[in-house]
């Protein structure tokens, strides 16, 4: 169906990553709406619609209405609602705004994706809480954690392609290359394939260095009709996009060879038209090492079993074929929670600007793949420069 | 138990805290299914469950050997083996494996069978390596 209007992102907005106490996810939410509106040249009174992600830590019980009255556009607002599903979220998010302002129910909508998990509680309460995303019926009582569920995708994964123990590690590694030269990034010095190899084991095959450690942090997109805006900067432009799933917990999965991941990449690639050749860069969702070889390989960047050959040879980097998270990601840039994944999205929009820190050359098209779970929840973008 | 748990998980882990591995069977397509359910998740049918003595051979598909965990209660524990077992009756089931010795690299296909230890609540149904071929499906067969 064409669209009534169009739609473009007009604004865009990081916080700083890190321990940022004493700010509260309700300061990163003030920062992150004044930030994409200044970004976008608007006022607040553009905007009739929130799409907010649930924060893990400091959010309201009906998050988004409770932003709306923060900002004082409660009544404003002809959409205001909470996204939770794990890591798709804030590009769950981003697609819904765009159906929102393309379909003509809003003609500027606030994706805000905010989280202080880091610093804004006890530690030992984040850990209850990453414990508490396994099934409680089938997997909690086999002690099943978080990182476990994506240590059995990796151990199913490398035995069924017959690869190395340690032939994930070439995945942080790349990443940590893009971190160093990023200013915003939260790890930053240097590392390398023996270093991810020799620390401690959290879950196997996983290594400490191929988990994400959690940050506080977020930001917020703004997508609006391009007429509101006069500006005049570079804007995306949704092509295509999709949503799938074949599981939600490991425990009720059929099999571990496929994720909802080729699911939602095929919808996304089919509705743009496009083939993963096309693609200028990528930006995954590098919760895990293994997340990034699944999805490489399930969207279809390189051939099933080689996403560990791919990266070494430098398939993410710049010159590669595959740019893939020009940030440092998740593993590098920073996890911030429930946040994590919206500046995945605010670095594609600076690539396409032409300002992004570790910037592809002239990008025109952009792959965006967020998952929540374990590989659970997925949903897939493909953004067009504008 | 759990408030997560429906009428066939209670049917299950009341066998299982007393020492039997159930497996959910549609006697309409003979799908025997893991975790069990209110319906056949694939005939759709809410009408021809049954209960059947799982085996307790099958083979590892997935196992991790967790170093750290997230719960508090199982710190003592570690490590611990969580595995994915497809069993030889054609349902796979998420579990741990015990009694594995420390120096262990799980083959392919490793066989593994069913055992019981006590947990906080009753027993839990785990799986032991096997040595010898079970008969399961080789290769990872993920
Ligand atoms: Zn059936």
């Amino acid at each position: 169906m064409a669209p009534v209007h169009e739609a473009r992102i007009l604004g865009i907005h990081d916080t700083e990553i890190g321990k940022l106490a004493p700010l509260t996810t309700w300061d990163l939410i003030g920062q992150s709406t004044a930030g994409a509106l200044m970004d976008a040249a608007l006022d607040i009174g553009v905007l009739d619609g929130i799409l907010c992600t649930e924060p893990m830590v400091g959010g309201a019980a009906r998050h988004a209405v409770a932003v709306a009255e923060y900002l004082g556009l409660s009544e404003r607002l002809t959409v205001c609602e909470t996204v939770k599903n794990g890591g798709a979220a804030p590009l769950s998010a981003l697609v819904t705004a765009f159906d929102l302002v393309e379909s003509g129910r809003c003609q500027a909508v606030l994706v805000l994706s905010v989280d202080t998990v880091r610093t804004g509680q006890d530690p030992s309460r984040t850990l209850a809480a990453f414990a508490g995303m396994r099934h409680a019926v089938w997997e909690q009582p086999f002690g099943m954690t978080t990182v476990s569920a994506y240590a059995l995708m990796a151990d199913a994964y490398l035995r069924t392609y017959g690869l190395g123990r340690d032939d994930l590690a070439s995945i942080p590694v790349e990443l940590r290359r893009y971190a160093m030269t990023h200013p915003g990034a939260r790890h930053r010095e240097p590392l390398t394939v023996d270093e991810v190899v020799a620390s401690r084991p959290i879950s196997t095959p996983l290594r400490l260095l191929e988990c994400p450690s959690v940050s506080d942090g977020g930001g917020a997109v703004i997508v609006g009709r391009p007429s509101i805006a006069a500006n005049g900067r570079v804007r995306g432009r949704l092509l295509g996009s999709g949503r799938g799933t074949t599981h939600d917990s490991v425990a009720y999965a059929t099999t571990l060879d496929r994720t909802g991941c080729s699911v939602s990449s095929g919808r996304a690639l089919t509705a743009a038209s496009v083939s993963p050749a096309d693609i200028d860069f990528a930006m995954l969702y590098d919760s895990y090492s293994i997340a990034v070889a699944l999805q490489l390989e399930e969207i279809g960047f390189c051939p099933p079993g080689q996403a560990p050959a791919f990266v070494a040879e430098g398939g993410l980097r710049l010159d590669g074929p595959t740019p893939v998270n020009m940030h440092g990601g998740l593993l590098s840039h920073g996890h911030c929670g429930s946040a994590a994944g919206i500046q995945h999205i605010t670095e594609a929009v600076r690539q396409f600007r032409g300002e992004a820190v570790n910037q592809v050359p002239s990008p025109e098209l952009a792959l965006l793949h967020g998952e929540g779970g374990v590989l659970s929840t997925n949903c897939t973008a493909v953004l067009a420069v504008d | 138990m759990t408030p997560a748990a429906d009428e066939a998980a209670r049917t299950w882990w009341d066998a299982a805290r007393a020492g039997t591995l159930l497996l959910q069977r549609c006697t309409r397509c003979e799908t025997l299914q893991q975790p069990p359910g209110p319906l056949c998740r694939s005939c759709g049918s809410p009408d021809d469950l049954d209960w059947t003595d799982g085996d307790g051979h099958g083979h590892v598909v997935a196992a991790t050997r967790v170093h750290t965990t997230t719960y508090p209660h199982l710190k003592d524990a570690l490590p611990y083996w969580v595995a994915v077992i497809a069993l030889r009756d054609g349902a796979r089931i998420v579990s741990n494996l015990v009694a594995v010795p420390d120096d262990t690299t799980l083959a392919d296909g490793q066989c593994a069978s069913l055992t019981f230890v006590q947990g906080p609540n009753g027993a839990l149904p785990v799986f032991r390596l096997d040595p010898a071929d079970c008969g399961a499906r080789g290769g990872a067969g993920a």
